[in-house]
């Protein structure tokens, strides 16, 4: 076995000769083997320590030297007690002495944390060539600043370190750790020098991880490979927010990991996380209103302010920006562990798209510290009532009251109203483009054609909002056959239905007599928690019994089947729902169990009932708006009217790279897609022609990215029972240290065993001597 | 009584002046422990009176002499006058090895020689003294004369020899030059020669028809060997040195003695000669009692044979 030194083995040195003894017609060549087996150390500069193997040796003569003399007269019993027993005693001595120096050297050579370096002349388990997967967190905490330098470069600088100190021959894929996981270099590549190029050009993404994706993206990066040794190496912070798997995750986690130790890949992991004392973020940023109106009432804007260290930070500076102009500033303590809410009001007076930003003073991890929100401003809200119960009188027909209840100004010359409002009836439901609406209210329809039904798909699909109220004319058969959603996760649930429940039978409790009307069930409005009737929380009692005075006489059963993501807005006393809404596709879906005029219900004649049917339009229609902000690493997904689709898409990124968006065709609809949204910011997307078009989305982190808590060790070895958790410090990492990282405790382990094992057996020689004396 | 007991310990001994004192001192302290007097010598044969001395046996006070004279004698006979006492002391360098805190083994000897002397003496026996180390060094002739102790000490109490010793030819020489039978007392630490040649220069004297008591004297170290760190061994009468963890030799060492002194009790045994083995750490009235037994026996053999 030959001993070698790591630094000697260059990997740029061109490729090792061929091992074998070649011969060709006319010429032969003899190439010198290397040694089969070569053993490299983690810590060579330990291997001093092996100069402590001689000290049993010269503690043994150093003893020699110091004896007493002692004038001895049985001199005749001593010298023929040596002459019997010399033999024996010289090789309990040598026995001892070996024991004891092996004891030493063994340990020193522990201490140097070797490993075996097989050139793959031995087929060994050792030192074959090997696949080395390198995962690099890409999570925003890695962008972490200390003594200005990222965690993320720093993880890059022992990247590096590992690929040069990686040997000949070994191949080496990168991985970014993300949620997605993002591959760089996914077919191992033996060329070290592109591998550190690409390493150079890498950069972390604003986003949060996602571990299970990441193993299992790992695993296939260890397929592409048929290297038999496969060594992954995570650089991390480890981060909580990374690492912390839930519970109910756990066991998928698990078994990714037991399908890399399948593999027999050696997984370590080396922590680059330093002390963070403090880091504040804007945590969550949000709009009163889910549709802005130009000209509409002012907005307020919320932002939620959080720190995430030990002291509360006093007097933080949180400005409002719009549109990349200072707006006003609020002063902040931040106490450690709290939100803390500050409100903004605006008006927007523009239409189209701005970004609103919220910004504290930056600190160590700037990414978090603004949060953005894309605000599309529309002249005015599109809605059409489709009414299924015309009748000529004035609040006769089916949709008076509610026409005039979104848009109150319809018909006199006062300022517009914010929502603009279209009747139709019907029969005109399947001529019109639905496009063009945000909201479609369908009041006691009777039933839908098959191309209505699919056209309200569609017009779902691009993100929509539909209220469907009940009614005498409505036929519960035809609505629970076409018009329901089914369960998600059901074969239903893929068709183009949409309502949130089946329609059971209708509930009539009598309006004849005012005692049967008093009897009649009146609105629970289940602790104003939904959006729609959350502008009553707080109100004054007799404000609050504009709503809850309303009486219902008669209502459709709405039944909600397990499973479902309908939320109630608003039930009745009776506990049947009264509101219910549900997101279907990109759009949003509000069933009322009741009519919209006052057939059933004295709802209509109620102040209540302007405010909810507003707030009722405009929830309906957020799904056109939600679309515009994403969480980082989210894809951007929005929805082109018809008629707009325009020929190209190119998305300016926040780093200003501009990346082509990719259009999909579905439905007759026109999507835009675009996934690169791993930083956080603006992304503005520039379509046309034939029509330019600009559009502002906003991607933002996730807020569990900048709580700086570190990983319990606890749960991260019950996780990853076998895997090697090292750290690094930041100093100066040299090419070995790095590149055998993995390779530590891998015969030093048996190393300290044999230690153990000669301790003891020294222990159990010495008293077995002993014993006999 | 306690003071005089305490002088049977060879270290305690040691710091008293003089031999004649150290002889006196032992055989005091041995008698006054004793709850017979030691002096046993008294047969039919009467030969003259003695004063009584404390620890006489009362048995052999002349009543009659006491109601004329009123003072106490004994009766003291024949027989007991003509017994006669050979002390052989081994003067030889090895006997000059003392480990820490002890005696060296001639000191004992001359203890155990002068008490003897002492002994001997004051039961009106003759007794005779050869210092010997490869050859006879000194020799005195028996003599009951109580003034013959002091030159018996001064005979005694001199410097170890540097030679070794040759016990087999001296122990020869000895049996062919002692002429009437009597007690053949040896003080050695028989480490020179092997176990027949010494047997054999025993058997000697058996032959002649003397008693013979060995007092094997041995240093508690020599016994014991506690020997622990590295040490360098000089030989004192081989020219030999040896270097060497004691631990490791010492169960050798001991078989070694042991088998060594098997040999010579197992010879002694068969030829009818007292063996007793001493330690210069043991008090000195084992040596007495060891020749008190052997006298005691040579006197009813003597009384069998008349």
């Amino acid at each position: 076995m030959a001993v070698g030194w790591d630094e000697g083995m260059d990997p740029r040195s061109p490729p090792a000769c061929p091992r074998s003894k070649e011969t060709r017609p006319g010429m032969s060549f003899v190439t010198i083997p290397p040694p089969p087996l070569a053993i490299g150390f983690a810590n060579p500069l330990l291997l001093w320590g092996l100069a402590a193997a001689s000290l049993p040796i010269l503690l043994h003569l150093l003893n020699r030297r110091r004896y007493r003399e002692e004038s001895w007269a049985a001199m005749r019993f001593l010298l023929a007690a040596i002459r019997k027993n010399q033999k024996r005693i010289r090789l309990e001595h040598w026995l001892l002495l070996t024991v004891r120096t092996l004891l030493v050297a063994c340990a020193a050579l522990a201490m140097a944390q070797p490993y075996l370096e097989s050139t793959g002349a031995v087929p060994l388990l050792a030192g074959r060539r090997t696949h080395r997967v390198l995962v690099l967190d890409g999570t925003m905490s890695m962008s972490y600043a200390a003594a200005g330098r990222s965690r993320f470069s720093r993880a890059v600088e022992y990247a590096d370190a590992y690929v040069q100190g990686a040997r000949n021959g070994d191949a080496i894929s990168v991985v970014l750790l993300g949620a997605p996981p993002r591959v760089v270099i996914g077919a191992p590549s033996p060329n070290h020098a592109e591998v550190r190029e690409e390493l150079e050009q890498l950069s972390p993404s604003h986003g949060k991880a996602d571990l299970e994706a990441t193993l299992s993206k790992i695993r296939e990066v260890l397929d592409a490979s048929d290297l038999p040794q496969k060594e992954i190496l995570f650089l991390t912070d480890l981060q909580e927010g990374t690492w912390h798997v839930d519970p109910d995750r756990e066991s998928a986690v698990k078994r990714a990991v037991e399908a890399l130790e399948r593999e027999r890949a050696n997984c370590v992991v080396v922590d680059l996380g330093d002390e963070v004392r403090s880091n504040r973020a804007v945590v969550d940023l949000a709009l009163d209103t889910p549709v802005v109106v130009r000209g509409g009432p002012l907005s307020v804007i919320s932002a939620r302010l959080a720190s995430f260290g030990s002291a509360t930070e006093a007097g933080v500076r949180a400005q409002l920006v719009v549109d990349g102009r200072l707006g006003p500033e609020r002063r902040v303590d931040l106490p450690p562990g709290q939100e803390v809410p500050v409100a903004f009001s605006y008006r927007f007076e523009d239409p189209g798209d701005h970004v609103v930003e919220v910004r504290l003073e930056e600190d160590r991890l700037p990414v978090d510290d603004t949060r953005r929100l894309a605000v599309p401003v529309r002249e005015q809200l599109e809605a059409l009532l489709v009414n299924g119960d015309y009748d000529p009188e004035p609040f006769e027909s089916e949709t008076d009251y509610l026409a005039q209840a979104l848009s109150p100004s319809e018909g006199s010359d006062r300022s517009p109203s914010p929502i603009r409002v279209e009747v139709a009836t019907e029969a005109q439901l399947s001529r019109r483009d639905l496009e063009r609406y945000d909201v479609i209210f369908l009041c006691n329809v009777s039933r839908l054609s098959r191309g209505e039904v699919e056209a309200i798909d569609g017009f779902l699909r691009l993100g929509g909002g539909l209220v469907v109220f009940g009614g005498e004319r409505l036929q519960p058969d035809e609505y629970n056959g076409t018009l329901f959603a089914g369960i998600p996760g059901s074969e239903e649930f893929e068709g183009p239905g949409f309502l949130p429940a089946r329609l059971g039978a209708v509930v009539d409790s009598g309006a004849e007599t005012a005692e049967q009307l008093a009897l009649a069930p009146e609105f629970d409005p289940i602790g104003f928690e939904h959006p729609i009737v959350a502008i009553y929380q707080g109100a004054p009692a007799q404000v609050m019994a504009g709503l809850t005075g309303v009486r219902t006489w008669r209502s459709h059963d709405l039944r909600v089947p397990e499973g479902s993501t309908a939320r109630r807005a608003l039930a009745f006393t009776d506990g049947r729902p009264a509101v219910l809404t549900m997101p279907r596709h990109r759009g949003m879906v509000v069933q009322v169990a009741t009519t919209a005029d006052d057939d059933w219900t004295t709802w209509p004649l109620h102040p209540s009932y302007p405010p909810v049917v507003e707030q009722m339009a405009l929830f309906a229609a957020s799904g056109r708006m939600s679309q515009r902000n994403v969480a980082v690493g989210q894809p951007i997904d929005q929805a082109m009217p018809e008629g707009a689709s325009p020929a190209s898409a190119v998305i300016v990124r926040p780093d200003g790279r501009e990346e082509p968006g990719r259009l999909v065709e579905e439905g007759g609809a026109t999507r835009l897609v675009f996934d690169q949204t791993d930083l956080a910011g603006v992304y503005l997307a520039r379509l046309g022609p034939p029509v330019a078009r600009e559009l502002s989305f906003a991607a933002n982190p996730d807020p569990v990215e900048s709580d700086p808590s570190r990983a319990d060790s606890a749960t991260l070895s019950a996780l990853f029972p076998r895997w090697t958790f090292s750290s690094w410090d930041g100093g100066p990492v040299s090419q070995t240290a790095a590149a055998t990282v993995g390779r530590r405790g891998e015969l030093h382990r048996g190393l300290l065993l044999a230690v153990l094992g000669l301790v003891l057996g020294e222990s159990t020689l010495a008293w077995w001597i002993g014993r006999r004396r | 009584m306690a003071e005089y007991q305490q002088y049977l310990q060879p270290q305690t001994l040691a710091s008293v002046e003089g031999l004649g004192l150290q002889a006196r001192l032992i055989v005091e302290g041995y008698v006054a422990g004793m709850h017979k007097s030691p002096y046993h010598g008294f047969s039919v044969e009467f030969s003259q009176h003695r004063e009584y001395a404390p620890g006489d046996d009362v048995r052999h006070i002349d009543w009659k002499v006491w109601s004329k004279t009123d003072k106490y004698y004994l009766k003291q006979y024949e027989e007991e006058t003509n017994l006669l006492t050979y002390l052989l002391l081994d003067a030889s360098a090895s006997m000059g090895y003392a480990s820490e805190g002890n005696v060296s083994k001639l000191q004992y000897g001359q203890f155990i020689a002068a008490a003897l002397s002492y002994l001997v003496l004051q039961q009106q026996d003759s007794v005779g003294l050869c210092v010997f180390d490869d050859r006879v060094r000194r020799w005195l002739r028996p003599s009951g004369q109580p003034s013959h102790l002091k030159e018996l000490i001064r005979v005694m109490d001199s410097e170890p020899a540097r030679e070794r010793t040759g016990l087999g030819p001296v122990l020869h020489e000895m049996a062919e030059r002692i002429g009437r039978r009597g007690i053949v007392v040896l003080i050695s630490d028989l480490l020179d020669g092997e176990a027949p040649e010494l047997l054999a220069g025993l058997k000697h004297f058996r032959h002649k028809g003397h008693e013979v008591v060995v007092f094997h004297v041995l240093d508690p170290a020599e016994v014991d060997f506690p020997f622990r760190q590295v040490t360098k061994f000089k030989g004192i009468e081989l020219p030999e040195e040896l270097l060497t963890d004691p631990t490791a030799l010492r169960e050798g060492y001991l078989a070694e003695l042991r088998t060594f002194t098997e040999a010579v009790r197992k010879g002694c045994r068969l030829s009818d000669i007292d063996y007793v083995p001493l330690r210069t750490d043991q008090p000195l009235d084992v040596a007495l009692t060891g020749y008190l037994a052997t006298r005691s026996a040579r006197t009813r053999k003597g009384q069998r044979r008349a």
